[in-house]
């Protein structure tokens, strides 16, 4: 995978974060606690990234 | 009830935005990220020292990316308005046009990057001034991180009363103002310095003292229309229109300008151009030349081929002036902007409290979006209608699949980095809001100030909010009842004066906040330079907050606009 695609991997989970913390959190489940976690794991890879070998992309 | 506001709690608050600042300034990191690094420093110290559970933490971070929507909105739609007119050479044919008016680099750089920006603040904001005009000043010459920062710098004195007065009406909504005129005219004097400080530095950045002083008059001109035309506005108009009515005037004036002889062609007496790029005209420490050497297209590579198939200056602004003309029809007329609010969206978080007692309430939705209102969707118009107007006039050769995919991919590849660090930014900002580290920080500059100290720090607070936010609207929100609170506790101070300071602390904070920061390197292809671009702006936003909060204790000392 290139930075690009993971880079769209970190976005698309912190996307997905916010309806599973919404809807986590206003109801009783624990949804909320699953979209914590996948909103911290997208953000962590921007900066696990800098230090990865990883293609960059081109236009 | 808040956390302890003491010189511990004070110090781990501040510790997200140092290492925020130390990692994107000082080691240049990306600013994607620099904003994570952020990010988990505010939720670990939220979570251990300022007493927040893990669900309050999750609602912030989950609050942070909505508002990132707001931004994303802007941006995305920005991008793809800035590959339409670009790969139509738009941006080529407007510099070529813009210089047969007048060929002068210095008056060109001054009518975009500070008069054409303020007018553009005037009507929208969300950003969408820097995305539309970093692009032009990079197409006239402007070194890339200028292009970003020149804008920014630019823009900044409208940002109070522009966007159709926004940030005013949010601050004289979240106080009770004791006396409305006099606080607009007090916020209307500042914001004038910080005109008049943005025409200077923009003149300074592009070719030091000889340009300051060759711009002298033009830039006294311009901000006596824009700081004096938005003070009499707010007197004799209404302050919701008040930067409008002065940018427009501000716009009118610049083909006049243009003809006067000093700024009518170019100059040879500017001999330093750090600003401008070594491959168009000459070069930074030469001669003042025209803006291509050649009379031919210049690209972000070089020169390339003469501009016979441009198009004309009438069609290269046909996309800004639609821009202009719908924010401008959806904001005033009343019905249709009534109308286009229906459509709206959001969604549910429950009352979240710390164990230091730092409340939010339960809403339903959170802050709803408005997207037929938002400027995402007024720039996908404006796109739109020139998409098809470049391609009837044979422009613009969209619609093959190949070319299609190109476009994708080219706005993918700059809005997905620009994307996360957004998100990133905002999740900070509101983990740090909900945890009660942003009450500390401004609480802890309010608490060991003393009345003659107080006007000075007070457009620091202001800053600080639209540094953490990315609005002066959310700064006002944010932080109005606090200073007006503080204003009133410490005694002796003009309530006018330091709220006047809020926001025209809030209105420069915009030039280094990261948000904007990102936008306009997305817009101009540099993403992951946002620490050169604040290296740039965060100086003059420490010296312009310094030299108006010195103005606020000299006019509070001899009671200027009265004191409380």
């Amino acid at each position: 995978m290139d930075a690009i695609q993971l880079e769209t991997a970190a976005f698309l989970l912190m996307a997905l974060s916010l309806p599973l913390i919404s809807v986590g959190s206003t109801g009783s489940g624990s949804l909320w606690i699953v979209g914590f976690a996948v909103l911290v794991i997208g953000t962590m890879i921007p900066p696990i990234l800098r230090y990865m070998d990883t293609p960059q992309a081109t236009a | 009830m808040t956390p302890p506001v003491d010189i511990l709690f004070w110090g781990l608050g501040i510790v997200p935005l140092a290492l925020l600042l130390v990692t994107l300034v000082v080691f240049r990191w990306q600013a994607h990220e620099a904003a994570s690094i952020g990010m988990f420093a505010a939720v670990l110290i939220g979570l251990t020292a300022y007493q927040t559970p893990v669900r309050d933490l999750a609602v912030a971070s989950a609050k942070g990316v909505w508002d990132a929507v707001f931004v994303l909105y802007v941006i995305i739609p920005a991008l793809i308005f800035y590959h339409v007119i670009d790969r139509a050479n738009g941006f080529d044919a407007l510099r070529e046009e813009v210089k047969s008016v007048t060929s002068n680099e210095l008056f060109l750089v001054l009518g975009f990057g500070w008069v054409f920006v303020s007018f553009m603040q005037s009507i929208s904001g969300f950003g969408t001034p820097i995305v539309v005009v970093a692009p032009i000043l990079l197409a006239l010459g402007v070194k890339p991180v200028y292009s970003v920062a020149i804008p920014l710098i630019g823009h900044a004195w409208a940002n109070t009363f522009g966007t159709l007065g926004v940030a005013w009406l949010a601050l004289d909504s979240t106080v009770e103002l004791q006396a409305v005129l006099l606080t607009a005219a007090a916020a209307g004097i500042l914001l004038w310095v910080v005109n008049l400080a943005g025409g200077l530095t923009v003149a300074w950045i592009f070719g030091r003292k000889k340009a300051v002083k060759y711009a002298l008059p033009m830039i006294a001109i311009v901000s006596a229309i824009h700081g004096g035309g938005q003070l009499l506005g707010i007197y004799v108009w209404e302050p919701a229109f008040a930067n409008f009515m002065a940018a427009t005037l501000g716009l009118l004036a610049l083909p006049l300008l243009a003809k006067w002889k000093p700024y009518a062609t170019t100059t040879t007496q500017i001999d330093v151009r750090p600003a401008m790029r070594d491959d168009i005209g000459g070069t930074s420490t030469g001669s003042t030349g025209a803006v291509a050497t050649d009379g031919g297209v210049v690209t972000g590579t070089g020169v390339d081929a003469p501009s016979e198939d441009l198009m004309s200056l009438k069609l290269a602004l046909l996309p800004f002036g639609v821009l202009a003309a719908v924010a401008f029809l959806t904001a005033v007329i009343d019905p249709l902007a009534a109308a286009l609010t229906t459509v709206q969206a959001g969604l549910a978080f429950p009352a979240v409290e710390t164990g230091f007692g730092v409340s939010n309430a339960a809403a339903a939705p959170y802050s709803p979006f408005t997207p037929l209102t938002h400027p995402g969707t007024l720039l996908l118009v404006s796109t739109l209608v020139a998409s098809i107007v470049y391609k009837q006039k044979g422009y613009f050769e969209a619609g093959t699949d190949t070319e299609s995919d190109s476009l994708t991919r080219s706005v993918l590849l700059t809005a997905i980095p620009a994307s996360v660090a957004v998100i990133s930014f905002l999740v900070m900002a509101k983990v740090m809001d909900h945890s009660g580290q942003t009450l500390v920080l401004a609480q802890g500059i309010a608490e060991v100030a003393t009345p003659a100290s107080y006007g000075f720090l007070s457009p620091l607070i202001g800053a600080l909010g639209a540094f953490m936010t990315s609005s002066n609207t959310a700064s006002n929100i944010l932080f109005s009842g606090l200073q007006q609170e503080t204003a009133l506790s410490l005694g002796g101070l003009s309530e006018n004066w330091i709220l006047g300071g809020q926001t025209a602390g809030g209105a420069i904070g915009n030039a280094m906040s990261p948000g904007n920061v990102i936008l306009g390197t997305s817009a101009v292809g540099i993403v992951g330079q946002e620490g050169d671009v604040l290296r740039k702006t965060i100086p003059w936003v420490a010296v312009v907050a310094a030299v108006i909060g010195v103005i606020i204790v000299g006019v509070n000392a001899v009671g200027f606009l009265g004191v409380a």
